[in-house]
């Protein structure tokens, strides 16, 4: 897959191409120093995407506490990756929108905001939901990602941290593999 | 088994020792071998009259003994292995494009002369013209790796395209000369006006003289190529792995011509 050969055209004349070790790198100046990159990137259509975690506190400091101490466990776990900024969701989707144009919104169910207005999935206690996407190269490593993750806002507990997780399965539509949160418990 | 070659008698003229790379002696017997030319005058000189061979498989060819009049030493080796326990004189490795070449003595000019893949690695000294094209050549070196443990004379890199060449000891005047891209890095003292006329490409001086005032300073440089780069020098020499790990200062120029290039030096 292409990346940093797309990606170079951004350096705008200034890139520098680097090949050794049989690998070949773009250096692109950017504001912060230098960006590097690969020219191109492994692709495989065997990994599974998108296991996830919602994380369901009091309020967002609690909830965000968790998500941190549940993305610092699951960053250990080899072959799975947590592909969002910092590891960490606000803006979890659901599957398909009122819109056409769109494939995915805002997930209505856990927005604490219309708890009043939707058939709500959250109980009165929650005030704030994180969500963590996890991809993995096998489906044991994004089981082994979420088991990490659960036991780390176990161990931090209800009172500094999350009161609920749960999981989104879109119905079954995102994809063919499930991961059963009951199963994954430390 | 490997083919050992060893030098039994002095050599009376320059010699050619092209064809003693493993895809030239694949399916050669011993006697064949042995029938090679090597000589450059009317005067014939063939590999049986100069080294005692002991027969193997030709991946692997180790010539035991040198001399500064043997040219064109693993010259368009492709593949195998070839290991010189000596001195070789001009063109050592010349066009190679991969496999790997060892020279443990010192070696002439234009060694590793449009190198475009592989390894040379030599473990003595070099003469002028390190990588370079020969006359009319537009491009040197245009991949693979350069590995000078000694010194090296002046126009080190000249022309160099793509590849890297480390130098471990000092290099002469005009290093790299004319690059279009490509790193060289020198661990040693470097000559005079190194980068002269560079388009592209990077340098990388551990002591550095005074650079052209057609370079110009780009400030403290910091980034993962630094960190990337030196992982992979590192096997190969851990100075070169530490230079690229300390803080360094780039300049660019040449700016007398395009003024892409870089020369990075210890902040």
């Amino acid at each position: 897959l292409k990346v940093g050969d797309l990606l170079r055209y951004f350096g705008d004349g200034w890139q520098i191409s680097k090949r050794f070790d049989d690998r070949h790198f773009w250096r692109i100046p950017t504001m912060d120093g230098e960006f590097l990159c690969e020219a191109t990137t492994g692709l495989t259509k065997s990994a599974v995407g998108g296991g996830n975690l919602l994380i369901c506190g009091a309020d967002y400091a609690k909830t965000l506490r968790a998500a941190e101490a549940a993305i610092e466990a699951m960053n250990k776990v080899r072959g799975a990756i947590m592909p969002f900024p910092g590891g960490i969701v606000r803006s979890g989707s659901k599957v398909g929108s009122r819109y056409k144009a769109l494939h995915a919104s805002t997930n209505d169910a856990f927005c604490p905001t219309l708890r009043g207005q939707v058939a709500t999935a959250l109980d009165d206690d929650i005030g704030c939901v994180l969500e963590i996407v996890i991809d993995g190269l096998t489906e044991a490593a994004v089981a082994d990602a979420t088991r990490a993750g659960l036991a780390a806002i176990i161990k931090l507990g209800p009172r500094n941290g999350a009161r609920r997780v749960t999981a989104g399965n879109y119905g079954g539509k995102l994809g063919p593999f499930h991961f059963h949160l009951k199963d994954l418990l430390p | 088994v490997t083919l050992v070659l060893t030098l039994s008698a002095t050599p009376t003229q320059r010699l050619d020792l092209s064809p003693l790379v493993p895809h030239l002696l694949k399916d050669k017997s011993e006697k064949d071998i042995a029938a090679i030319d090597l000589a450059t005058t009317r005067e014939k000189v063939s590999v049986g009259d100069l080294f005692k061979i002991r027969a193997g498989s030709p991946e692997e060819i180790r010539v035991e003994g040198g001399s500064e009049r043997f040219d064109n030493v693993g010259a368009g080796l492709e593949s195998g292995r070839i290991v010189v326990m000596g001195d070789t004189g001009t063109n050592v490795g010349r066009k190679m494009s991969g496999g790997e070449l060892v020279i443990s003595g010192n070696v002439g000019p234009y060694a590793g002369s449009c190198l475009a893949g592989g390894r040379l690695e030599i473990d003595g000294d070099a003469g002028d013209f390190l990588a370079a094209p020969r006359e009319g050549e537009i491009h040197g070196m245009s991949g693979g790796l350069l590995v000078l443990r000694g010194t090296a004379g002046a126009r080190a890199g000249d022309k160099l395209r793509r590849g890297t060449i480390l130098i471990e000891g000092d290099a002469g005047d005009w290093l790299g000369s004319r690059v279009m891209a490509g790193t060289l890095i020198v661990l040693g003292l470097a000559g005079e006006n190194p980068g002269y006329l560079m388009r592209r490409g990077t340098i990388a001086l551990a002591h550095p003289p005074e650079l052209a005032p057609t370079f110009v300073d780009c400030g403290a440089y910091s980034s993962a190529f630094a960190a990337v780069f030196g992982r992979f020098l590192r096997p190969q020499s851990r100075d070169a792995g530490r230079l690229f790990k300390a803080p360094l200062r780039r300049f660019a120029g040449d700016m007398a011509v395009l003024g892409k290039g870089e020369i990075f030096v210890p902040e």
